[in-house]
């Protein structure tokens, strides 16, 4: 090896040693008006040289020089010059040579749209043929390549459209609109990665699609992103839905939810059973859950980032919805054609027509008149507008309200010997919650590299109770009348007023930056509690009269969030690596806070169809969402942190594979960590009669959590039948200091062992049969095993009963499994769209356990026994959608 | 009303759910249970109980054979506790009492560690010890109003409002618990005379006013999370109702209104238990566990320094 290295040198020494002289001889040389050619021939005579050269290259113009005592060096630097021709010494020959110029390098980019609609396409993948080279369209549906000058054929994928080819001749940057044609057949699977050859891929996020949402049966048959995600590995939730959703042994206040960029703090409707996002409007979606970018913050387990559709830029569309759990209704089309839209989408629920008969009747067994009212309704709005390719204005509006109403009257008699009593008690109450979210958002390409997104928003949840009581009492003998009227009325409120800025900047065709910041103010009214009322006694001769009022009036807390961050995204050959750094702070309460979240996320592909990959996230939050029953109920209090309550914080690590075989099979392992620090619960002593924003620190306790797992994944993209099989191991543990005597105990969300399939066949073009299957080990709760006596005998009062629980979610309930099936049928006229779906959830009437409780034996109250609740038993549903 | 608001709603749950008998099988331990609150002037006395299992329906097992001394730890005197049989209430006629040991003996000092050690056959030894706080002296309790409520149906009830002050600034360990009494002399006439017996009844708390955490216990009266505000100058306002016959009782009633500086034991333990009292109904709550510090066996033993003043009540 070292005598071949030694003759190496001795050969390039030499080389150089003879090349130096020839250029270093002096000549004399003139010539006038003549061409390259000539002139270089004549040099080669008058030179006593050998040149070679091609005539092709040489450049076409005539050429006049003398050069007296110059060396051959000078004269040929002084020919060539402005040319691109250059020289070398091969073999004692001067060799001339078209010198290799890099190819000039444009950019391609623009928006993805829908042919038939003109919706932009997030998250549709572009690849680039021939060299190997892709990159997918941002949450606005720009994308942005780097190529050099050449021809190249561009491919466009994206779930549930039909592919998109398209020849490129790139002499220069060029802004295109690439639109593609909805597939009529749903062949692809539900919930999908990306391809993972590509660069700048979201592959960190799973796509669910709004369209193949249609698919899947779901209680009352109502399509829910909810029910999609659940269907994730790494996601828990209770039974039948109620409680929310857990992601990786997260609690429910560490899932962000983003409609068109705003936050929405109260995700369901119906406590739990459908999500907020009505799946007529959603265009596409997208859920977070370990390999964070940095682009992402404020909640440590979960992002889903949902968009809303923009509307029909060239004809107009309406559709009607009918179902068991909804109705719906929504239209959109263009306002200026190809330039301008709208979309507006309403749903309500017919639920309350039963609810409300049903209660009649219950009520009237009970002597009782009234009725009870459950509602919800939300709607959807968006204008649209396009300025040009450059720049893109929209407009989002949410609004929705679940409303709980009861109205109860009793009357009665009471003969007594002197007359008669008549008694009448009255009573209202009224519950409402709902969220408000406006976004104005600005699209704007600053240069062919440069995307720009401005957007503002507004978001508000609102909680608000009112209860109304009125007694009568009539006394016949005097008529006399007491009347005593009461009112109470609460109400808490979160309010935010942000601004947002991304830039999507392609630096090169391996390294594309994402930058950008926001900052927030938030306003919490975290409980404004009011009572008056008034008490009257009148009779013949006399008249009483008094009136009270008593309020608590929680103060508004303002608290500003702020967030910077940056990505990096770099490929480089089988390598993917995005590198990120939040710094994101909050000012509340004279108190700052502020954090630098690092983001790290490498995935390496060794083979074609074989990727592996790796992230750790670092993440802060500064909301905390005060719950008594830890399931998400409306009304749970959002509380900012404070001096004492510093903010939550979760590191997690994954590391996994996924490999593809037969284009067809999807196959990914992923194993996660996750350590959360500063998490709340309230104490065990916690004061509930006086609870606020203001003082909640004295009734909380700060503890941490650990969650790891490992998370299976198979899934059959395309053909007739399609699937997709998960499994999740996990375990998640929260260790409070004043908690189950400072032991670690079980999460109450943590379910160990969690399986789920979906599954669909095309039977016919028109019909489809789909399929769920959820297995999920039973969640952790706390059930008294013994109850002692507490009789105190320096105490006046009576003994009580104490009872006496082992540990904190010692026991667990029992497993949690579950088949849905369901006949899809579509047909698609000139005009007309018709979907209509029939189907069974729990097919076999599962009795799963939403809680136990302690209480009596229907049969013998005075045996104490323990109650099992089950909430839906099997539920046939059918539903029908057209669209003209 | 958030708490209001919140049952409610999972009313809707129940109202969606359909709920069965279900057995379970769940491990028991049927632990001894001690329950002793000591305080100065007051006689030490411990009740001691059986755990039962949690669907079990028979009473509550008192244990009456066993051996038990508290000890205090200042002075190494032990001293041995005595059963009480039960017997009839002298203050409520018609209340059952229950079997406990106490002792006449013992003198229960501030600021001192107690030792309490109870010996039952085929039981581990059983312990506990607490510390006795120091009094903390109430300033002022002055009657604000007292009058009979504007609610003509109910013609017995009446309402008390007060203003107590107590001053304490001990930035370690601040728990109070305050305990209301309604002590009145009820007319009864004998064969041969006529009597007046006093009579003693626990006010509900209607309302409370005060500048720093608070609960209502299960005892009507009011647990206090102390917090150094205002130099440690206390202010409660309350509103007290109480039922009273004027026409029975022809001499003015009294309230009493005991301030207990209590220690962490005794705060613990009432705490947790009112709230799982408060909480045992709803579906969704979590579990509260009640703590207990005795050694080998559940309850509590623990100790406070009450102070006590009492205010004349007249219209």
């Amino acid at each position: 090896m070292s005598r071949f290295f030694i003759f190496c040198l001795f050969i390039i020494f030499s080389l150089a040693a003879t090349a130096q002289p020839v250029l270093d001889k002096l000549v004399d040389f003139s010539v006038s008006n003549q061409s390259f050619e000539e002139t270089l021939y004549q040099f080669s005579e008058a030179a006593e040289i050998k040149l070679t050269f091609s005539n092709d290259i040489l450049p076409n113009k005539k050429l006049t020089y003398s050069f007296f005592n110059a060396t051959i060096r000078q004269i040929l630097n002084t020919l060539l010059k402005g040319t691109r021709l250059s020289y070398q010494i091969i073999g004692g020959q001067i060799v001339i040579f078209k010198k290799e110029v890099p190819k000039s390098k444009h950019t391609v980019n623009g928006y993805i749209e829908d042919l038939e609609t003109g919706e932009i396409l997030v998250g549709a993948t572009v690849m680039v043929d021939n060299i190997n080279v892709g990159t997918s369209s941002n949450g606005y549906g720009f994308f942005s390549l780097e190529l050099e000058e050449g021809s190249y054929e561009m491919v466009v994928s994206y779930l549930g459209y039909q592919r998109y080819r398209k020849r490129l001749n790139l002499l220069k940057s060029e802004t295109i609109k690439i639109t593609m044609r909805p597939s009529l057949t749903i062949e692809e699977i539900i919930v999908v990665a990306d391809n993972i050859s590509v660069f700048d891929s979201d592959d960190y996020a799973d796509k669910l699609v709004s369209a193949q949402l249609s698919a899947m049966p779901t209680l009352g048959g109502e399509k829910d992103l909810f029910r999609l995600a659940t269907h994730l590995p790494g996601v828990s939730t209770g039974t039948d839905g109620v409680g929310g959703i857990h992601v990786r042994g997260g609690s429910i206040d560490q899932n962000l939810f983003l409609l068109d960029d705003v936050p929405i703090y109260n995700p369901t409707h119906l406590l739990g059973a459908f999500s907020v996002f009505n799946n007529d409007a959603i265009k596409s979606a997208s859920f977070v859950r370990g390999r964070f970018p940095a682009r992402y913050g404020g909640r440590l387990s979960s992002v889903m980032d949902i968009r809303t559709k923009d509307g029909n830029l060239n004809e107009w569309k309406t559709t009607i919805g009918v179902g068991l759990a909804s109705i719906k209704l929504s239209t959109e089309g263009p306002l200026v054609k190809g330039k301008s839209s709208f979309f507006l989408a309403a749903r309500t629920t017919p639920l309350g027509i039963l609810i409300k008969r049903a209660t009649q009747n219950n009520k009237a067994s009970r002597n009782q008149e009234g009725q009870t009212d459950l509602a919800f309704y939300d709607v959807n709005a968006k204008l649209h507008y396009t300025f040009s390719i450059k720049n893109k204005l929209y407009l989002s509006f949410y609004k929705g309200n679940d409303r709980y109403q009861d109205e109860t009257a009793v009357r009665y008699k009471l003969d007594f010997a002197e007359g008669v009593l008549s008694n009448e008690d009255r009573s209202s109450d009224d519950i409402r919650w709902g969220n408000t979210a406006g976004a104005l958002r600005w699209n704007h390409l600053m240069s062919e590299k440069v995307f720009l997104n401005t957007s503002l928003i507004f978001s508000q949840y609102k909680f608000s109770s009112s209860s109304l009581a009125f007694h009568t009492d009539t006394l016949s003998t005097d008529q006399s009348v007491l009347n005593i009227n009461r009112f109470l009325l609460f109400s808490t409120v979160i309010k935010d007023v942000g601004l947002k800025m991304d830039l999507d900047h392609t630096v090169s065709k391996r390294y594309k930056l994402r930058y950008g910041g926001e900052a927030t103010v938030h306003r919490f009214t975290p409980g404004v509690a009011s009572e008056t009322g008034d008490a009257s006694l009148t009779g013949g001769n006399f008249s009483v009269a008094q009136t009270f009022f008593d309020s608590i009036d929680n103060p508004t807390i303002p608290a500003t969030e702020f967030a910077l961050y940056t990505e990096h995204h770099l490929n480089w050959k089988k390598l993917n690596v995005q590198m990120g750094l939040r710094w994101s702070a909050m000012a509340v309460d004279g108190t700052f806070y502020q954090s630098l979240q690092p983001r790290f996320d490498l995935s390496w592909r060794p083979w074609s169809r074989f990727q592996v990959h790796t992230g750790f996230s670092y993440n802060q939050q500064y909301l905390h969402l005060l719950s008594t029953s830890g399931v998400g109920l409306p009304t749970d209090i959002w509380v900012p942190s404070s001096q004492q309550i510093r903010p939550q914080e979760a590191r997690q690590v994954v590391l996994g594979f996924k490999s593809l075989w037969a284009n067809n099979f999807e196959f990914g392992i992923e194993g996660y960590y996750k350590k959360m620090n500063h998490l709340l619960e309230y104490t065990e002593n916690a004061s509930f009669s006086f609870i606020n924003s203001r003082n909640f620190e004295n009734n909380v306790v700060t503890g941490s959590g650990t969650s790891r797992g490992i998370e299976f994944l198979l899934e059959k993209k395309l053909g007739r039948s399609t699937a997709l099989l998960s499994y999740t191991r996990s375990k998640t543990d929260r260790i409070f200091a004043d908690i189950n005597n400072g032991e670690s105990f079980p999460y109450r969300f943590d379910r160990r062992n969690n399986l789920k399939f979906t599954g669909s066949h095309r039977l016919t073009e028109q019909w489809t049969f789909v399929t769920n299957f959820v297995y999920g080990s039973g969640l952790a709760v706390s059930l008294p095993s013994g109850v002692f006596t507490f009789a105190n005998a320096s105490s006046f009062q009576d003994p009580i009963g104490v009872l006496v629980f082992s540990e904190r979610n010692g026991f667990r309930l029992p497993a949690n499994h579950r088949w849905d099936i369901a006949f899809n049928w579509r047909k698609i006229g000139e005009n007309i769209e018709q979907n209509a779906g029939i189907g069974v959830y729990n097919l076999y009437n599962r009795k799963n356990t939403l809680y136990y409780r302690l209480g009596r034996n229907p049969d013998d109250p005075s045996e104490p026994v323990f109650l099992r609740a089950t909430l839906v038993p099997i539920l046939p549903y059918i539903n029908y959608t057209i669209k003209f | 009303m958030l708490i209001r608001s919140t049952a409610i709603i999972l009313l809707l749950l129940l109202f969606w759910s359909c709920e069965e008998v279900v057995d379970l099988d769940i491990d028991f331990d049927p632990a001894v249970v001690v329950v002793s609150e000591v305080a100065p002037g007051r006689e030490v006395r411990v009740t001691l109980s059986r755990a039962r299992p949690i669907l079990s329906q028979s009473p509550t097992e008192y244990i009456t054979a066993s051996e038990i001394t508290v000890s205090n730890r200042s002075n190494e005197q032990v001293t041995q506790l005595f059963l009480h049989e039960p017997e009839k209430d002298t203050l409520n006629q018609n209340l059952e009492r229950f079997p406990f040991y106490f002792s006449e003996n013992l003198e229960i000092a501030s600021s001192t560690v107690y030792d309490l050690n109870i010996a039952v056959d085929g039981e581990a030894p059983i312990s506990a010890s607490t510390i006795i706080p120091e009094r903390v002296d109430i300033q002022s309790l002055t009657l604000l109003d007292f009058s009979e409520n504007i609610d003509p149906r109910d013609d017995d009830k009446f309402d008390i409002n007060f203003e107590l002050r107590f001053t304490h600034n001990d930035r370690t360990a601040q728990s109070y618990h305050l305990v209301f009494y309604f002590i009145y002399l009820v007319e009864q006439e004998t064969e041969t005379d006529t009597v007046f017996i006093p009579t003693v009844q626990i006010p509900t708390v209607e309302n409370i006013a005060m500048n720093f955490p608070y609960t209502f216990d299960f005892e009507n009266g009011v647990l206090i999370k102390g917090q150094d505000i205002s130099e440690g100058n206390h202010r409660v306002e309350g509103n007290l109702s109480v039922n009273f016959n004027e026409n029975r009782s022809p001499f003015p009633p009294e309230l009493w209104v005991e301030l207990r500086n209590t220690n962490t034991d005794y705060q613990n333990y009432h705490f947790n238990l009112t709230r799982q009292l408060s909480q045992r109904d709803s579906i969704l709550s979590q579990a509260i566990l009640v703590p207990s510090n005795i050694n080998n066996g559940l309850g509590v033993f623990s100790g406070y320094n009450p102070d006590l003043e009492a205010v004349r009540l007249t219209n």
